[in-house]
Parts: C-alpha cells; sequence; structure tokens
C-alpha cells in the first residue's frame, strides 16, 4: 500500500538528519552516526535509541539496505524517504519563513 | 570490561534489535567512552545516559508498534496510519514511562536520594545472590555430581565421622565395595619443580588412578592415568594442570612425553588438564598414588573420593559401606577397633561450611532491600502527597479512576526500572570486589568466577518492578482516590495529604529494619575481635617465614638432610638485620597439622582406654625463642640434643595437664606410636593456637630436628627490620648452599595470622558493610520523611509561632517527635531481633566468645540509631524553626 508522505510529517529531528546524510549516498550504520554528531554540533547520539530509530526506519520504508561488506550493512533512502525528507524541509522552511516575516529572526 | 557491562544491558533489547545492530551499538557505546576517558564525572554521566537510552529504548521496542519513526505525535492522539489497535493503549503506557523519567528529573534531589537508595539495595542483593547462586543452587562442576562421593573413616565413640582414611582400609574399600563405579584416595602435597626455569615448590597431589574418571573430567591432551599406572616402578608419570602448562611451558603442545624434575626425580608428563577443571585447591601436578610394601592401617592420611553405581541410591551406598566398615572391624579387632565407614556427598562437605555465612549475608542484604524499598515508599507517598491537587484536577476533568491509578503505578515502576540499572551496575562492582574479601580456595563452588548471568539479571530486574509495583500501588490507590471538592477546596496547599500513621509507621520500620542488620553486624564484629584478642602463645611480628623441602634423591641420608638444613639456618642467622633463626615442620596457623598415638612408660593401656594421641613437632633449638614460646618449666633444646644424645621432647601445657594431671611430667619417658624409643620429657612449653584462633588448644610434644628424620622445615626469621625486605637476601643464602632448592611460601608470619581468619574476616567486612549501608539508608529515610512532616506543616508551624511559640519549642517538639519514633522502632527492632536469635539464631560459625544477647552491642546499636535518628531530624526540625510566620500565613 503505497503511503502519503505527508502522514509521517513532521520527522523526528534525527530521522531528518538520517536522511539528510544519506541524500550523500550509502552508509552503514556507525558512520551514519558520526555525520550526524557532527551535523549537530557534535551531541551526542545515544546508541540504542539510534539504532531502534534506523529499524523503524526500514519498517517504515523510508530507508533500505544497500548491501553488506565486512558484516556491515549499508543503507540507503528510498523513494519515500527522499520525498518525505524534503517534505519536511520544506515544512521546517515555511515555518522559517513565518518567523522571519514576524520579525523573530532577521535575513542575513 | 565496561563494554560487556553494556553488552549485558543490550540485553534487556530485544533479540532481533539485538541480532542486528548489537555489534554496532557496542562499537559506537566504545568510540563515545573511549573519547571521555580521563574525565571520570562526565564519564558517569555518560554511563547514567546509555543506561537511561537502554531503558527507554528497550520499554519502546516493546511495547510501541515499530513503524514509529515518524511523528512526534500526542500520546493520546489516534495513530494517523491506524494500523495497530494495540498501539493506543501502549502509546499510553510509553508516555507515562516517559512521564515518569521526566518527573525523576523535576524532582533530582529526592529521585537521585531514591535511586542511590535502589541502586544499593538492588546492587547488594544482585551480588550476593550471584555468590549464593552459583554456590548454593548450582552443582559442582563436574558431570552427574550428585552420584560423587567422599568416603571417610567413622569413629562413632570419638564422634568423628569424617576422619581421613588408613591406606590399607582404602585399599580394602576399593577392592571390597559394591556400590561403587570407581574408588580413589587423594592425597595432596607440594612439590619442588627443578626442571624448564627458576626452581619453584608447586601444590601437587597423588591420586588413585580413577581419580579422573569419578570427576569424569577428559584430558585435553594427553591421557589421565591407568590402572597401571599405580604400579611401583611404572608410577612416574604425571597430569599437569591447563594454568602450569600455559604458564611454564608455554603451552607447547609437545609437553605431552616431555620429562619433568620434580623432587629429584624425572617424571614423564602424560596429560594436561582442560582449563575447565576445577578443583577444591589449585593443583599444578597429578600424580598415581602407590604405597610401598607395607600399607599402614593405623596412619590416617587420605581423602577418598568415590562415583556411585548407576541404579544405586545414596543411602545403599551408605549402607553398603557400613557393613563393609563393620567387617573390616571385626576382621582387625586391634587397628580398627571402634572404626566404621561413613559416606558424604562431595557437595556437601564443601558447600555446607559456607552456606550459614552466606545465608546471614542474603538475609542481610535482604534487609538492606527492605529499608531501601521503605525508602522508595517514602518518596513515592510524599510526592502523590504533593499531586493530589493535580489528580483531582485530572479527575474533575474527566480522567477514569483505573488511567490515574495505571499512570501512578508507571511513573513508579519506571523509577524503579531505573534504580534497577543503576543496581545492575552496582551489583556488577560490587561482584568484582567480592573475591577480594572471600576466603580462598572454593574455585570447585565456583566463588572464583562469579558474573552477572541472565538468571541474576532478571532477579533483580524482578525486584525492582516488585518495588515498583508494591510501593507505587498504595500511593496510587490513595493519589486517586482524592475527596476532589475537599483537595480543590484547599488551594495551593495540596500537600497536606499523607495521614500521619502512614508517615510514622515508615520512621518505625526504617530503624526497626536498620537495628536488626546493626544487631547482626555489631555481634559479627564483636566476635571478630574477640577472636583477634585471642592470645597466640607467640609473637607473629616482625618474622618472616618460609619452607624448604630438601629432596631425598639428592640428599641421600638422614644425616645428610639434616647437615644442610643447619646449615641453611647457620646462614640466615649470619644475615645483616637477623636477630635469630629457628625451624619447625609445621609452622602455627598455616593449616598444616600431624596426630599421633602416644605410649607412657609404666602405663597399663586397656582396649577400651581413650586413645592417648599428641601433635608432634620438629624444631630446631632456636625455634621456641625465635618465636616466643615460653619455656615454662624445665629446659629447652640445646644443640649438643643429637642424634648421639640422650632422646628428649618437650610438651605442652596442654599436654602436662591432660596426660600427668598429677604429677609432674620432667623426666618421665614416652614414645610414638609404632616406635621403639623412649624419649624423656625435659621441659614444658606455653600453648600455641596452632589450628586457628577459633579452635581449642590440642596437646603437642615438641622433639628436636637433630633426633628426627625429616626433609622439610619452616624457617622462621627474626628481623630488627621490616621483615619483607630480607626476602631477596634469604632467597641468596638458600641458593647458596643448592641452587636447587626452591623455597615455599615466602611471607611475614603476621600475614600467615592474617590469612588464618581470612573468612571470619570476609565475613566482618561483608556484615559490617551491610549494617553501615542500612544505617546510612534508614538515616537518609528518617531525613526524608521529617523533611516531608516539615514542608506540610509549615502552615501550622506559622500559626503557632504567631501565636507566640517560640523557635526552640518547635524545635523540641520535632525532636521529641522522632525520639520516640527512633525509641519505638528500636524496641520493635530488638525484641524481634532476640526472637530471631532465639528461634533461628546466628549460625555458631559467625560467633565467638559472644552472646546473642550481648549488652555491649545492643547499648552500642541502641545508642547509635538513636543519635543517627535525632541527627537526621535536626536539619528539617532547624528549618521548621527558622519559618517565618508572616510568609507561612501568607502562603495559604
Amino acid at each position: 500500500m503505497p503511503v502519503d508522505p505527508r502522514e509521517l510529517l513532521p520527522l523526528k529531528p534525527l530521522v531528518f538528519q538520517v536522511l539528510l546524510a544519506l541524500t550523500e549516498g550509502e552508509r552503514h550504520g556507525w558512520s551514519l552516526v558520526r555525520e550526524v554528531q557532527q551535523r549537530t554540533g557534535g551531541e551526542r547520539v545515544l546508541p540504542a535509541n539510534f539504532y531502534r530509530t534506523l529499524r523503524a526506519m526500514l519498517a517504515d520504508e523510508l530507508i533500505e539496505e544497500a548491501g553488506r561488506s565486512e558484516d556491515r550493512r549499508y543503507f540507503r533512502a528510498t523513494a519515500l524517504g527522499r520525498q518525505a525528507a524534503r517534505l519536511e524541509a520544506r515544512r521546517l522552511q515555511e515555518l522559517l519563513t513565518d518567523a522571519r516575516t514576524r520579525r523573530l529572526l532577521r535575513k542575513t | 570490561m565496561t563494554d560487556r557491562l553494556y553488552r549485558l544491558l543490550l540485553r534487556t533489547l530485544p533479540k532481533d534489535l539485538r541480532r542486528d545492530f548489537g555489534d554496532e551499538m557496542v562499537q559506537l557505546f566504545r568510540d563515545q567512552r573511549q573519547a571521555l576517558s580521563g574525565h571520570p564525572v562526565r564519564l558517569l554521566s555518560f554511563w547514567a545516559s546509555a543506561a537511561y537510552d537502554v531503558a527507554i529504548e528497550a520499554f519502546a521496542a516493546r511495547t510501541l508498534p515499530q513503524t514509529s519513526s515518524a511523528g512526534a505525535r500526542r500520546r493520546d492522539e489516534q495513530p494517523a496510519s491506524g494500523k495497530s489497535p494495540g498501539g493506543t493503549v501502549m502509546r499510553t503506557v510509553f508516555g507515562d514511562f516517559q512521564h515518569g523519567l521526566r518527573l525523576l528529573r523535576r524532582y533530582p534531589a529526592s529521585s537521585l536520594l531514591a535511586l542511590a537508595t535502589l541502586a544499593i539495595g538492588i546492587g547488594a542483593n544482585t551480588a550476593i545472590f550471584s555468590v549464593v547462586d552459583r554456590v548454593l543452587l548450582r552443582a559442582l562442576p563436574y558431570p552427574d555430581p550428585d552420584r560423587i562421593v567422599m568416603v571417610w573413616e567413622k569413629r562413632p565413640r570419638e564422634g568423628v565421622m569424617n576422619n581421613v582414611v588408613s591406606p590399607a582400609d582404602y585399599l580394602d574399600w576399593r577392592k571390597r565395595n559394591t556400590a561403587f563405579e570407581n574408588m580413589a584416595a587423594y592425597a595432596g602435597g607440594m612439590a619442588s619443580l627443578t626442571s624448564d626455569g627458576e626452581p619453584v615448590v608447586v601444590p601437587g597431589a597423588s591420586v588413585g588412578w580413577s581419580f579422573f574418571e569419578i570427576l569424569k573430567v577428559r584430558p585435553e591432551l594427553g591421557r589421565t592415568f591407568q590402572p597401571d599406572d599405580e604400579v611401583l616402578g611404572k608410577h612416574r608419570v604425571l597430569v599437569m594442570s591447563h594454568a602450569l602448562w600455559q604458564s611454564r611451558y608455554g603451552g607447547q603442545r609437545d609437553i605431552v612425553g616431555r620429562r619433568v624434575w620434580l623432587n629429584g626425580n624425572a617424571w614423564e608428563v602424560i596429560g594436561v588438564l582442560p582449563s575447565s577443571f576445577q578443583f577444591v585447591t589449585d593443583v599444578d601436578f597429578w600424580a598415581p598414588l602407590v604405597f610401598g610394601q607395607e600399607i599402614s592401617r593405623v596412619s590416617h592420611q587420605l581423602d577418598v573420593y568415590a562415583r556411585i553405581k548407576p541404579g544405586v541410591s545414596f543411602a545403599q551406598a551408605l549402607d553398603a559401606m557400613d557393613r563393609l566398615g563393620q567387617e573390616l572391624e571385626a576382621e582387625y579387632p586391634q587397628e580398627n577397633r571402634g572404626h566404621g565407614a561413613y559416606v558424604t556427598l562431595m557437595r556437601d562437605v564443601y558447600v555446607k561450611p559456607l552456606r550459614a555465612t552466606l545465608l546471614v549475608l542474603f538475609a542481610a542484604v535482604g534487609l538492606v532491600l527492605l529499608i531501601a524499598c521503605v525508602n522508595v515508599a517514602n518518596l513515592l507517598l510524599a510526592r502523590a502527597a504533593s499531586r493530589r491537587r493535580e489528580m483531582s484536577v485530572r479527575s474533575a476533568l474527566g480522567a477514569s479512576r483505573g488511567r490515574l491509578i495505571g499512570q501512578t503505578l508507571v511513573e513508579s515502576v519506571s523509577l524503579s526500572f531505573v534504580g534497577g540499572l543503576a543496581g545492575l551496575v552496582m551489583g556488577w562492582v560490587l561482584l568484582k570486589a567480592l573475591p577480594a574479601v572471600m576466603p580462598e580456595r572454593m574455585s570447585v563452588v565456583g566463588l572464583e568466577e562469579l558474573h552477572l548471568d541472565v538468571r541474576v539479571l532478571l532477579f533483580s530486574f524482578a525486584l525492582a518492578l516488585l518495588t515498583g509495583v508494591l510501593f507505587g500501588l498504595l500511593p496510587a490507590l490513595q493519589a486517586s482516590k482524592p475527596d476532589m471538592t475537599d483537595t480543590l477546596k484547599e488551594g495551593g496547599r495540596g500537600a497536606a495529604g499523607i495521614r500521619r500513621s502512614a508517615r510514622n509507621a515508615l520512621v518505625v520500620g526504617e530503624v526497626t529494619l536498620a537495628a536488626l542488620t546493626l544487631v547482626g553486624a555489631g555481634l559479627v564484629v564483636r566476635s571478630f575481635s574477640q577472636t583477634m584478642a585471642q592470645p597466640l602463645g607467640f609473637d607473629a611480628s616482625q618474622r618472616l617465614t618460609f619452607g624448604v623441602a630438601v629432596p631425598s634423591t639428592r640428599y641421600k641420608t638422614p644425616e645428610e638432610r639434616r647437615a644442610v638444613l643447619l646449615d641453611i639456618e647457620r646462614r640466615l642467622a649470619a644475615l645483616p638485620g637477623v636477630r635469630s633463626v629457628g625451624a619447625v615442620n609445621l609452622l602455627p596457623l598455616a593449616g598444616g597439622d600431624s596426630r599421633t598415638g602416644i605410649g607412657f612408660e609404666n602405663r597399663e593401656r586397656k582396649p577400651d582406654d581413650p586413645p592417648t594421641r599428641m601433635h608432634p613437632r620438629i624444631v630446631t633449638p632456636t625455634y621456641f625463642s625465635t618465636v616466643g614460646i615460653p619455656i615454662k618449666q624445665g629446659r629447652g633444646f640445646e644443640t649438643t640434643d643429637d642424634d648421639r644424645a640422650l632422646p628428649v621432647v618437650i610438651v605442652s601445657e596442654t599436654s602436662a595437664r591432660r596426660f600427668w594431671p598429677d604429677e609432674n611430667p620432667i623426666g618421665q619417658r614416652v614414645r610414638f606410636g609404632g616406635d621403639e624409643v623412649w624419649r624423656t620429657v625435659i621441659g614444658i612449653a606455653g600453648d600455641v593456637r596452632h589450628w586457628g584462633l577459633r579452635r581449642d588448644v590440642n596437646p603437642v610434644l615438641y622433639w628436636p630436628q637433630a633426633q628426627a628424620s625429616i626433609g622439610s622445615l619452616n624457617f622462621i626469621l627474626r628481623s630488627d627490620v621490616d621483615p619483607g625486605t630480607l626476602t631477596s637476601a634469604v632467597r641468596a643464602t638458600v641458593k647458596a648452599v643448592d641452587p636447587n632448592l626452591p623455597l615455599a611460601s615466602v611471607r611475614t608470619f603476621d600475614e600467615v595470622v592474617a590469612e588464618s581468619v581470612r573468612s571470619e574476616r570476609a565475613q566482618t567486612l561483608l556484615l559490617g558493610a551491610f549494617g553501615v549501608l542500612s544505617l546510612g539508608l534508614a538515616v537518609i529515610g528518617v531525613y526524608g520523611v521529617m523533611a516531608q512532616l516539615v514542608t506540610t506543616r509549615v502552615h501550622e508551624i506559622g500559626v503557632r509561632m504567631t501565636l507566640g511559640a517560640r523557635p526552640l519549642v518547635i524545635l523540641r517538639g520535632l525532636m521529641t517527635e522522632g525520639l520516640w519514633q527512633a525509641l519505638a522502632g528500636l524496641a520493635i527492632g530488638l525484641v524481634a531481633g532476640s526472637y530471631i536469635m532465639r528461634v533461628g539464631g546466628l549460625p555458631e560459625e559467625l560467633l565467638f566468645h559472644v552472646q546473642p544477647w550481648d549488652p555491649i552491642t545492643l547499648t552500642a546499636v541502641g545508642l547509635i540509631l538513636i543519635v543517627a535518628t535525632l541527627a537526621a531530624c535536626l536539619i528539617p526540625a532547624r528549618r521548621a524553626m527558622r519559618v517565618d510566620p508572616v510568609n507561612a500565613l501568607r502562603n495559604v
């Protein structure tokens, strides 16, 4: 049953970050963690939380397995995942625009 | 190490998640941890967050539908996809769980206290349960362990059921018994290993050929023994321990067939045991047990192991051996008069002595956990009280009673869940520390390879959850049944809640439990100090001891052996810093003993007379002065008391009292059983506690080394300097006499004494620690209750002060209340304690020269508890004293 990506919004920040990291290509779980950690300014990603989220994303078909090497599982974003990420980005952008128009933020 | 602990935590996650990502989680965890190494505080908070993370996810992964990656949905909302109908309930529970954890963070101080309390309670329980589980609940590490027995010589008339066995009896039993598959004797000893490196003394054992068949051990390399190996002349074959094979031979597989030099003889290595093999003591070399031409029926020295035949019950085996014992008594009326045969399970021999101690420890940690539970109950009650208003509002808005109870329950369970995780970490730490204080030589019952296994994990979590449910339910019921209008009317002052009787009961309960633990701990501590106050009969300080064994293969005659030992003694005495040197074959408190029948000149001995036995010790003339044993009467040995002089002996005071009650032993003559030589008593020496500080003193008989034939002695050096610093000089001295003589167990005499009370010290340390813990927890609990009390009574205190009550009166009122509660708790605790003592009592193993109702202990416990309770009340009471009446009244 095709899922409407809009139903998935808003995405959890961690889910969004993982999808963002996967736009650049396939990655294995551990390198995803590093990437996410760097993106979020070095904030620690908790192992159990991260991997359960990853598994849930697999179940939601936001990501899929792209093969294995040396016991590591590689992942890539699915079409649904990319679409959901795009929609989430747009949602965030609209929020930002809204904030700017209300002079909460100034355009730089 | 820490990775293993984390892996243990991960076991709470569902299996498939662990299988898919477990290794990566550990890897990630390790990476993050290593980045923090060197920052203990940050490391601690890292651990806390990791445990929190696993707890949350374990809960979520099991309760929420898996497709929850998206959406920060409200928990009461319908899931958008609507896939799983059960999802809503679980989402609610999960929400409550998270809410519970958030609450923990909202009340950090009280939550931390409760968590720490739970962690200590659950941690101590987990650790002790691991020991109990391993030692008492599990079998010995051999196949079919309940068929392995030990066979003893029994002497019912002397009240002895487990005497060691004579070689002749053992061989007859082995040949004629009908109940056992196999029977094998065991005789332990030390052996000098002189090939392949520095000479060392290693523990060895001689065993009947079927020993390893009885334990059902398969060798890792080569073979174990066969009947042939017991034939004199073919018997120089060895089975080596895995540990020695690894440490001295680097695990070389060609070890089988090699020759090693042991006690001056060449032995062929025929096999290596697996690393998993454990025995009661560590043994590095196993040799076949062979007997010479003369097989004694009077010298008792063997432990006998056997395996019961399939189809034969233990009772039948016992019965069969009993009959065989009677047959032998009839056949050898001289030697075996009054002797029979007795059978015990091997397991009972080694586990029974530990059982009492472990059960007492288990009871003590149980009390600690109860106190922890009371503390948590108190926290939950207090919190429920302050949230009554919230409950009323929610209930007024239409929340059902079940929903409110559910929420409170999940909150308290989440508290114990986190407490359980923290307790797990705590238990792991304790468990790592335990073997350091426990008695040695218990590898066979598994004390050395303790680990938290899944069962223990479950036990600890079950405890945590039970605590949560038990003490969550009470406040939940209370909180969910508010008289809505009343509470809403009360306005902001929502904390008046908890009934006074409940609070009093909590304080009294805490004091009671603490009193029980403290009395037990106090009695054991007193026993230990009584033990250490026992007069040794000698002086152990400033003395170094070590053993030297002279192999009879190179020093063939008694004269040669005597000469080389004398040479060593003389050279040691010349070392700088050494005041005197003496030697004895069996060092006091070191665990060795021997006993022999003694004949007296001019005394008729009737067959039914009780046996006259003494414990012979072979000493050098300077032994008494070096060790500080006084010669009470007569004279000590001189260098002239050698094999050409008159044979002489010295008896101990106990010997003199027991065997010469009405006459002076000096000048009397005695002889050893089986010996023709009469020896004259020339002196009486002071008694020595040879067998242990808590053991009775037995009659001892000393004879001079120059008149004995002996190849091994324990030397004692009395020095002016720290005896430990003499070690290398001593080694060099012995090496100069003969480079192939290894030194055995080099240690100070003080260490020997300390080692002899190791298990008593362990009991004392552990029970003492639990006593202090329970006191600490009780103080925390009482403090919590009183602080809560003051908070809820601020209004009342304000009113009273406005009406003219002086602050000191307020203080006195609160302190008096605390004092009465402490006294009530103490009274209940002491009465309950003395009742428990009367019914079950502390096992006698734990008490020494102390009565269960020891007034000193009881008084001390009473005083400590009263002072501690008052101290716990003081801080909240002082706060009450400083209440500003204006503020207090304005806040109504």
